[in-house]
């Protein structure tokens, strides 16, 4: 009796396992790691993840690439560096995995492109912005999809001269290295644009900040021209929740890139949202023209219930990725990476490259004040502005010196 | 009669260690680099709640901050290698002595506290050290952390560091047994056990405890070293007070009274960890299910529980 039992839990076993091969042409694997749980998790991983869904669905769809099948292995980096690069390793050296892409945090983007640079494996940063990664600490296997802080600053330093163009700016953002950066930056951007502009106060609250009512009054009583703000996140809602009851918005010129998104946006009603604050976006997909965008909002926007904004760069990298390997016609790491460099995309933003020199998508970022208007059902920006590329990123040479220099 | 069995008791413990040492040894031969990496973070973590748990399990001082002598330790080796030119081994040695210097001062203060003021103020000076660490840009690089840290070339691959982490590890965690087993070692149980009774027969107990907060310190601040030559890149939030509860939650698991504790809840928390987050994103619903399971049915961890079970079947034995 016992020993029939065996007999057939065994076999059924290795039905098991010689069933496996039949099914398909083995997958190409590709890690996805990203911030999915916490409140960062819900506003960039968990869009981010649903916007690969449908690249991975669509790609199946059609074939696969090469006629295998594409496999999204994810994992969470808990918004962690040390926890990233476990994952990392756990992706690379036990699932062989192709490439990883995502991450939000700058930390933890830092990590995993340390760790890939050594394992040689592609790592492609499609939320994290510190242009550092990219220029001074940039190798053959980093990527970014999607603006850097360069963009960042440079375009909305740009669109407060072009709107606004006072001297007295006053300073708010995070306290720790993007806030500090993000100031370091946009200052050294808009002086070149209006010479006498000087600092006259700065507020540097603690990210996840609870009580805004402080910093509002002393920001209202400032006498500055117009705020430059870095914060981000859940801060921006919390913050112009509080802002909304002092009157800010009416009275103070408010400027940030992070409050144009629809990360931030989307979850305001109509009633209490940063009206006329000068925001930036990197898919205003309302103005935006173009068939790829147009077939893919809608699909977003039915799959996961959410607006689709910053994530459309996971789902473009995965096209990237499926364009280098089909055009060198093998699932080869260093083949691949030879084929990104410079590659020109077809993307819902329209033509982008990829840049040889630095592995960094010119990806456009649009700057305009943001307001409610009868088609949409959530605040927005309207008519942004748009630096031209080459002033929105630092030059080849400029990032060449920067890198010597390290 | 008793006396051979206890002698028959201890040659079956050598054997068992040593059985299970070969294993580790030969671990490499078999095991994919995947999963070796995560036995050799296995092991630094063992050693990290090991160092904890002579405080916490020996000597009754629950510590909420151990993470902060981890970081300084793991900060210690990594400044040094990145901005110095001195050799690995310096740079290495250099973490757990710097991190037992900052345990003097910090538990000549909260020695001087019992139970819960003792426990939040070890919090307090481990965020001390974590904010330091976060906002000190020019010195620590703030909270981008310091990554692509030197290593010897012998020590680059997987292999190689998980066999350098179990010498370190096994020659730490004997000196914990030694020191365990020591006079000093009971002195602390004593001291666990009532403090006020060990006072009375003449026991300095501020300064004992004050060498077991530097002692623990010094473990962990091996741990930390070996993790930054292991991550080869450090944070600052290795001396959060998450990283902390962590290593609290670890020597819970595996049980705070017993040496292999810390040990067998460092196995099965990182095991756990990777096997449920491979799974789903709600692995602190897990954890915290854990934990509570823990508290109400396995007061003794699982080392604890195991133990017990082994000592009833002895005397169900010895009965017979």
């Amino acid at each position: 009796m016992r020993r029939t039992v065996i007999i057939t839990l065994i076999a059924t076993l290795l039905g098991f396992l010689a069933s496996v091969p039949i099914y398909a042409a083995e997958p190409i694997k590709f890690g996805f790691l990203h911030s999915l749980s916490g409140g960062v998790g819900q506003v960039y991983g968990i869009p981010d993840q649903e916007a690969v869904k449908i690249a991975v669905d669509e790609i199946n769809k059609a074939g696969g690439i090469l006629g295998r099948p594409l496999e999204m292995i994810a994992r969470d980096d808990k918004l962690n560096p040390e926890n990233a690069i476990r994952e990392a390793k756990d992706l690379i050296l036990n699932h062989k995995v192709q490439w990883i892409q995502g991450t939000v945090s700058s930390a933890v983007a830092l990590a995993v492109s340390a760790y890939c640079k050594e394992a040689k494996v592609p790592f492609i940063i499609t939320t994290a912005q510190s242009a550092a990664i990219t220029e001074e600490k940039g190798h053959r296997y980093v990527f970014r999809l999607t603006t850097n802080t360069d963009t960042y600053t440079r375009s909305m330093a740009n669109a407060a001269a072009k709107y606004w163009g006072g001297k007295k700016v006053f300073i708010i953002g995070p306290d720790y290295e993007y806030g500090h950066k993000s100031k370091a930056d946009f200052m050294a951007s808009y002086t070149k644009l209006v010479p006498e502009a000087k600092i006259v106060g700065e507020l540097w609250p603690k990210l996840g900040n609870q009580d805004w009512t402080p910093y509002i009054s002393k920001i209202m009583s400032s006498g500055a021209d117009f705020v430059y703000c870095s914060l981000w996140g859940g801060d921006v809602i919390s913050f112009t929740k509080a802002a909304w009851a002092f009157g800010y918005f009416d009275r103070v010129k408010h400027c940030g890139q992070d409050w144009g998104g629809v990360e931030a946006l989307g979850k305001m009603g109509k009633d209490i949202f940063p009206k006329g604050v000068l925001g930036g976006s990197h898919y205003p997909y309302w103005i935006i023209d173009n068939p790829i965008s147009k077939a893919y909002w809608p699909k977003f926007n039915k799959a996961s219930g959410m607006f689709a904004g910053v994530s459309v760069s996971g789902y473009t990298t995965v096209y990237v990725l499926k364009q280098a390997i089909e055009k060198v016609k093998a699932v080869d790491i260093e083949k691949v990476i030879n084929a990104m460099e410079g590659m020109e995309l077809n993307t819902v933003v329209g033509k982008l490259q990829i840049r040889a020199c630095d592995h960094q998508t010119l990806w456009p970022f649009w700057v305009g004040p943001v307001a409610v208007t009868p088609d949409l059902p959530w605040p927005h920006i309207t008519n942004p502005v748009l630096l031209e590329q080459a002033k929105a990123y630092s030059g080849c040479a400029e990032i060449e010196a920067l890198r010597k220099k390290k | 009669m008793r006396q051979s069995l206890a002698k028959m008791d201890w040659s079956g413990k050598a054997l068992g260690i040593i059985v299970l040492l070969a294993g580790f040894l030969a671990l490499p031969i078999f095991l994919p680099v995947g999963w070796l990496s995560l036995v050799t973070e296995m092991l630094i973590l063992a050693l990290a709640a090991g160092g904890l748990n002579l405080m916490l399990g020996y000597a009754g001082m629950v510590s909420f901050g151990p993470a902060g002598f981890y970081a300084v330790g793991a900060y210690a080796t990594a400044l040094i290698l990145t901005n110095t030119k001195l050799p690995f081994v310096l740079a290495f040695a250099a973490g757990p002595v710097i991190a037992a210097l900052t345990a003097i001062p910090i538990g000549w203060f909260c020695v001087r506290l019992t139970h819960v003021y003792f426990a939040l103020l070890t919090l307090a000076f481990a965020q001390i050290i974590h904010t330091i660490i976060f906002e000190w840009y020019d010195f620590t690089k703030g909270d981008n952390g310091i990554v692509d840290i030197p290593l010897p070339e012998i020590l680059r691959s997987i292999p190689h560091y998980y066999y350098f982490s179990l010498i370190v590890v096994v020659f730490c965690l004997a000196l914990l047994w030694m020191i365990i087993k020591s006079p000093f070692g009971k002195t602390l149980q004593a001291m666990r056990e009532n403090a006020q009774r060990a006072e009375s027969i003449g026991i300095p107990v501020r300064l004992y405890q004050l060498a077991t907060f530097v002692l623990s310190g010094f473990f962990l601040g091996v741990a930390g070293s070996l993790f930054c030559g292991f991550n080869k890149n450090v944070f600052p939030n290795y001396a959060h007070w998450i990283k902390s509860t962590e290593m609290l939650v670890v020597c819970l698991l595996g049980g705070i009274y017993n040496f292999f504790g810390p040990i067998v809840g460092s196995i099965v928390y990182l095991f756990l960890d990777k096997v449920i987050t491979g799974y789903t994103q709600f692995w602190p619903l897990v954890l915290g299910l854990i934990i509570i399971i823990l508290l109400l049915f396995l007061r003794g961890g699982i080392a604890g529980f195991i133990a017990e079970r082994l000592a009833l079947r002895r005397r169900r034995g010895e009965q017979a």
